[in-house]
């Protein structure tokens, strides 16, 4: 899948684009407006993360510049700016998320995912791994045809650990994403021991044993 | 343009004239009946060729005499008091009037205070002086708050850079020691962008960014808010109760609202002993966070409020979350209040 990465601050750009080529993510980068325009008009991606504040110019006429030519690109915004206005305008102009900096690589790692999935499988709402099935529109977790019952915040880690099989998420991008808005005012992660204990103890007694495991406490990932 | 000391002048003068001229038929009539009463008899004694009567013109020349200097001093200090009761006061309104404006003064307020006009030279000044510095401190504080933002947007590219390599790092094989080091690192980068997202939001409500409000159901939105809690730290107990019998709407903006809210309720979550439960109520137009101490004693209410200020429990915060709170309650126009009962902090919002 090829995802074009427009953004001016090299070493973040590398960061992502390593990051993301750990999976089928063919990355290309473009740290300039200009650059940036000439790679999207000339070619077609399947998904493109831009940075609103660029040299030459404005995010954001790159993605009026996609919308002209119609294509069914996904965008997503990473911005430093985060303010309300430019986020309100960008998912007006057709961003399809946004996502403001600092941000952890698994989070934006999980909203690609979850943005291609839209995109890709407009029909298909199950996510599967081996025998555990998720109804992502009913929010609803099987395993061998047996329902999980899942509180609110275990269903999101759950959903954000198998969204990052295979790699290691660390506890305070667990944190971040389970509190959303509120993360900011958070200032202890305990909460995230608490629920990854509930989650396993859950999914053990489902029959689904080891499958999240723990990183000397600093992280946790989903093996199948 | 007049002076102060000209303008007094001039109109103690004209009040003079004025009760000068007021109290002329008194003096007629005390030089008629008291004064020249005598000589008057005399001269139409002798013009008629009777005996002149038995006068002592010297007493009755220095009774007269004195009454007119009672009646002069009379006259003069009863002007003097007219202008400076009413006279003065009238005069010095503009003055007055600065004073109370320039007390009222916030800088916070971006609203600067517009004088009344006057053509007294000294008040003129004084506005001008006042209306100068008042122009030169909004001016620094807006270059100081604007440094804030930028600073802080400058800073979150760094951030980001520094989170996304230890995401890197923690994808490799790692000991055990190593896995420690990188956990800490990413305290530290958790703390550090927590600390500049908040400045950012102080900042922005400050340049006063958020200005899309709407009307809000507050009971509604509190119990929607503390779903979310519930959920989270399913151990804790957060009651809400409601006095009111009709629902409270106020007009706020909504995700101010919410970091107001989320800012006192972890606030209550983080300082309290994990057993007692967390009181919200409602009533009339207050809304009152109430929790248990779990380190005791009274919090410094002068310094609760301050950015940084170190008072509120050790490390567990930023410093920041009380600052917001606060922030966002002047830019509502809302007040807050601290108190501290039966081993309880309370918190109470003033929506008016």
């Amino acid at each position: 899948m090829k995802l074009l990465i427009i953004e001016d601050e090299k070493e973040l750009s590398n960061s992502i684009a390593n990051f993301l080529s750990q999976e089928d993510y063919l990355c290309e980068q473009a740290y300039t407006y200009e650059e940036a325009m000439i790679k999207v008009q000339v070619y077609e991606y399947e998904c493109i993360l831009v940075d609103l504040m660029l040299p030459g110019g404005n995010g954001l006429d790159i993605l009026r510049e996609l919308k002209k030519k119609n294509s069914n690109t996904g965008v997503i915004i990473i911005s430093a700016k985060d303010s309300v206005d430019d986020k309100v305008l960008g998912l007006k102009i057709g961003a399809d998320d946004y996502l403001a900096k600092p941000f952890y690589l698994s989070e934006l790692s999980m909203r690609i995912y979850a943005l291609m999935r839209r995109k890709n499988f407009s029909n298909n709402n199950l996510l599967q791994s081996n025998e555990m099935t998720i109804d992502l529109l009913s929010k609803e977790v099987k395993i061998f045809d047996r329902t999980l019952e899942l509180t609110k915040t275990e269903y999101e880690l759950l959903l954000f650990l198998i969204e990052n099989k295979k790699r290691i998420v660390s506890k305070n991008a667990i944190a971040e994403h389970l509190t959303g808005d509120m993360a900011d005012m958070m200032s202890d992660h305990n909460f995230v021991y608490a629920h990854i204990k509930n989650l396993k103890a859950k999914l053990a007694e489902a029959g689904y044993k080891d499958c999240i495991k723990t990183f000397y406490g600093t992280g946790y990932k989903w093996t199948e | 343009m007049k002076s102060l000391l000209n303008t007094s002048l001039w109109r103690f003068i004209m009040c003079t004239v004025v009760v000068l001229l007021l109290t002329t038929p008194l003096f007629y009539i005390l030089t008629e009946h008291f004064y020249a009463e005598d000589i008057i008899n005399l001269m139409t004694s002798i013009r008629k060729g009777l005996p002149i009567p038995a006068l002592d013109i010297k007493k009755d020349i220095m009774v007269g005499i004195m009454i007119q200097f009672a009646l002069i001093f009379f006259v003069l200090s009863l002007s003097l008091i007219i202008t400076m009761r009413f006279v003065t006061k009238h005069i010095w309104s503009p003055f007055y009037d600065t004073l109370r404006k320039i007390k009222q003064f916030n800088l916070e307020q971006s609203q600067r205070p517009q004088f009344l006009t006057t053509d007294i030279g000294e008040f003129k000044e004084l506005n001008d002086a006042v209306n100068q510095l008042i122009n030169r401190n909004m001016e620094s504080y807006k270059i100081q708050r604007n440094f804030t933002e930028n600073a802080s947007h400058e800073l979150q590219a760094p951030i980001a850079v520094f989170q996304s390599k230890l995401d890197l790092l923690l994808q490799e094989e790692l000991t055990r020691k190593q896995a420690q080091l990188i956990s800490e690192l990413y305290a530290v980068s958790d703390r550090l962008s927590k600390l500049n997202r908040n400045l950012l939001l102080l900042a922005k409500i400050e340049n006063r960014q958020y200005n899309q409000m709407q009307q809000i159901n507050v009971h509604a939105f509190i119990e929607k808010n503390i779903s979310f809690y519930k959920d989270l730290y399913g151990d804790r107990s957060i009651n809400l109760t409601d006095d009111n019998d009709s629902p409270l709407i106020i007009e706020a903006n909504y995700s101010l609202l919410e970091s107001l809210f989320n800012n006192l309720l972890v606030n209550a979550i983080r300082y309290s002993p994990t057993t007692e439960s967390i009181e919200i109520h409602l009533k009339g137009t207050t809304l009152s966070v109430v929790n248990g101490s779990a380190e005791g004693g009274m919090l410094d209410e002068k310094k609760i409020f301050q950015r940084f200020n170190g008072s509120y429990g050790k490390n567990k915060g930023n410093g920041l979350g009380l600052a917001i709170v606060k922030a966002i309650c002047n830019y509502h126009d809302w007040s807050i209040q601290y108190s501290y009962d039966d081993h309880k902090h309370c918190f109470g919002i003033l929506f008016c």
